[in-house]
């Protein structure tokens, strides 16, 4: 006998509703709104150049598209990434025996 | 011609929701993860939509910030998530709920 999918019939229908209310509402805010005409950067701005200027707050002398400066964030999220890689060390880390142990002993 | 600012913003909209709908039905906490990353990536789409309607690369270099945000996020949930199994034998997100009192 073969098997196919199927459609639950016991699923509670409110989550659903309440996203695609969410979505509902957020659309028609976005569709009803005026918008000007897009500025875009123009054909002979350097983009990926401009975006790395303005990461080490050099945006205003070499880059060809106005942005603001970005370094003390760049500064401050690498701290961040390494206190988030060292918390996800602490948690994934075995308790009890050491890694020299556990090498040794084969089994895990 | 260029596609117009609304419909990134629409995009952008239908993935938040899509987000927002996983994390009212998922139970598997690795599903959470992903309808989070969603719900991100959504707002990263508005940042560069209305970097290029203003002809200004600043939301840009910001979803690069957001984006180096959603994997310090992962990598501490996978982190959360890797306790999890050990402790319960599964990444059933209801599970845990036995911890309170």
């Amino acid at each position: 006998m073969t098997t196919r999918p199927e459609l639950a019939d016991d699923i509670n229908l409110l989550p659903g509703l309440a996203a695609l209310a969410l979505f509902v509402v957020l659309a028609v805010s976005i569709l009803t709104a005026e918008y000007d005409v897009a500025q875009g950067f123009g054909q002979s701005a350097d983009i990926t150049a401009s975006i790395g200027y303005a990461l080490f707050n050099f945006a205003g002398d070499a880059s060809t598209v106005e942005s603001e400066g970005f370094l003390a964030p760049f500064e401050i999220i690498a701290v961040v990434l390494v206190a988030a890689l060292v918390a996800a060390v602490m948690l994934a880390r075995r308790e009890g025996r050491n890694v020299v142990e556990q090498l040794r002993g084969g089994e895990s | 011609m260029p596609v117009e600012t609304q419909y990134y913003l629409l995009l952008s909209a239908a993935m938040f929701s899509i987000g927002v709908f996983g994390i009212l039905t998922r139970r598997n906490a690795l599903l959470f993860l992903m309808s989070v990353e969603l719900m991100l990536n959504a707002a990263n789409i508005n940042l560069v939509a209305f970097s290029y309607q203003w002809g200004n690369i600043t939301g840009q270099t910001l979803s690069l910030f957001s984006t180096a945000l959603a994997a310090t996020e992962v990598a501490v949930g996978i982190g959360i998530i890797l306790v999890l199994y050990r402790n319960f034998k599964d990444v059933d997100v209801t599970e845990p709920t036995t911890m309170r009192w």
